[in-house]
């Protein structure tokens, strides 16, 4: 995700990590040598946020973390805040791109529900600092912060209207604010999970999940069953491979 | 805004600040003369503490918890550095026990309404209703345990996750209710709780405390649907829009 991997430098001085650059003249692009530093600030947030929390994360452990310098990190951004939200922003983008790709990919309000979140769960999972960073401290991190946090749910409920709008007569559509509320769910189920380190399990929350989304557009019947196959094709069976 | 405490009304009249009526000393009204006043130190020490309380209400939902200072608090409180010591560790410990006090308030006020529900379906329209509009009326206690709650800390945290779980345990209905027809995993309640949160925090965070009420219809119908069905969520739904209306309260 930043990635950070570089040439290995036989010049090795100061105890410098492989992927921090050499000091001094180099010969590299400026404009790589920038990107390279950014990306490395970037993942040194969702590092120390993840360790710290934002309250108590303060640019001397990101600048330490990053192996970049006071004058680089300053140079990049101008605070705490602007480079969190910089992250955060960072962090989103790459998730918003793995649910849309999913929901494009699949056909038809249940697919398109169950396909994006478990793309998002599977994220969340699998990436713990960003988690803690995008999904628990950002409630901490001023209202800039909960702004973008606000409008990146309201993109989620977006795309749930939109397969719904898509697929059911509009006199079948619920109450306007459901989609909304369908995602504040799914968030703090999930922000209970991240806040005690549990985010591995969610992708376990799939069949739940999908129950309690697809129920106000598709009715008890297809929900339930919905719940009952999701939940069968998780578990796996003795001597067999789970399903994908 | 103040924000109610279990003071009587009388007793809370003594708080409004009024810069004019300051005596020689920069004392308000309701501060107790320095030094020496006579006065039993329990009623003293209870009087103080409520007032340090309060004034955590105001200062954290005026500037957020994190730019909160122990300042402004004693500014407010029109109490001593040394008194807010007195009673309290820091600032975290100060926040808990506001925080403390208006959930208590918000519960007590969501459970007898829902109490006083005939049946559970009753009971849930009643609770969030009561829940809606005492967050409307008392936007302080609402910014207060809707947002900064969030901010401080682990055992903020911990508290609110607490009230979350005890919300619902209301929004679960009893298995002999004659409406409720159908099952609903456990984190399918969870998620109705979260989402109901989520949008009233929508809400407060964005300055438009005063919709909540409005919002009573659809998180009604959110809250009923997984249990008694379609029909009678929607039924419940257009039920709760129409007497909102008799009462002109715009719905979205």
């Amino acid at each position: 995700m930043f990635p950070s991997a570089l040439p290995d430098s036989s010049r090795k001085k100061r105890s410098r990590e492989p992927h921090q650059l050499p000091a001094g003249r180099h010969g590299l692009s400026r404009s790589f040598v920038v990107e390279n530093q950014r990306h490395r600030i970037l993942a040194a947030v969702a590092d120390v946020c993840h360790a710290a929390g934002y309250v108590s994360m303060s640019v001397e452990d990101i600048v330490v973390t990053s192996g970049v310098s006071r004058r680089t990190f300053y140079d990049n951004f101008r605070s705490k805040e602007d480079v969190y939200l910089a992250a955060y922003d960072e962090v989103t983008k790459q998730l918003l791109e793995r649910v849309y790709a999913a929901y494009a990919e699949a056909d038809g309000l249940v697919a398109r529900v169950r396909d994006s979140l478990n793309a998002f769960l599977t994220f969340v999972a699998e990436e713990p600092a960003f988690a803690d960073m995008c999904i628990v401290e950002v409630m901490a991190a001023g209202p800039n912060a909960i702004e973008r946090r606000n409008q990146t749910m309201a993109a989620f409920a977006e795309m749930i209207e939109k397969a719904a709008a898509d697929e059911l007569p509009k006199s079948k559509l619920p109450p306007a604010l459901t989609a909304e509320t369908l995602v504040g769910g799914i968030y703090e189920v999930v922000y209970s999970r991240v806040l005690q380190g549990r985010g591995a399990e969610l992708p376990e929350l799939l069949p739940d999940l999908l129950f309690s989304v697809v129920l106000p557009y598709m009715g008890q019947e297809t929900a339930t069953s919905l719940l009952k196959n999701e939940r069968r094709r998780s578990k796996p069976k003795a001597g067999k491979q789970a399903d994908s | 805004m103040r924000c109610s405490s279990r003071l009587a009304q009388s007793e809370k009249q003594k708080y409004v600040l009024t810069v004019e009526h300051r005596t020689s000393h920069n004392r308000a009204p309701h501060q107790l003369p320095a030094g020496r006043h006579g006065l039993p130190r329990a009623f003293v020490v209870s009087n103080q503490r409520e007032r340090i309380l309060d004034a955590v209400l105001q200062a954290a939902s005026r500037s957020g918890y994190a730019a909160m200072r122990i300042e402004d608090v004693i500014a407010i409180a029109g109490v001593s550095r040394r008194t807010f010591y007195d009673h309290f560790a820091n600032k975290e410990e100060a926040f808990l026990a506001a925080y403390e006090l208006v959930l208590e308030q918000l519960l007590t006020g969501v459970t007898s309404a829902f109490a006083s529900g005939e049946t559970w379906t009753s009971s849930v329209r009643r609770g969030l209703a009561a829940f809606l509009n005492l967050l409307a009326s008392e936007p302080v206690l609402a910014q207060v345990c809707v947002v900064e709650a969030l901010a401080a800390g682990p055992r903020a945290l911990a508290r609110r996750t607490e009230a979350m779980e005890a919300f619902q345990t209301l929004l679960r209905p009893p298995d002999d209710d004659v409406l409720v027809t159908s099952y609903a995993p456990p984190v399918a309640l969870e998620a109705i709780v979260g989402g109901i949160y989520e949008v009233i925090y929508s809400r407060v965070t964005s300055q438009r405390t005063h919709e909540l009420p409005t919002l009573l219809p659809s998180l009604l119908h959110s809250a009923l649907l997984p249990f008694v069905g379609a029909e009678v969520a929607e039924a419940e739904y257009q039920r709760t829009t129409l007497s909102a209306a008799q009462r002109a309260i715009p719905t979205p």
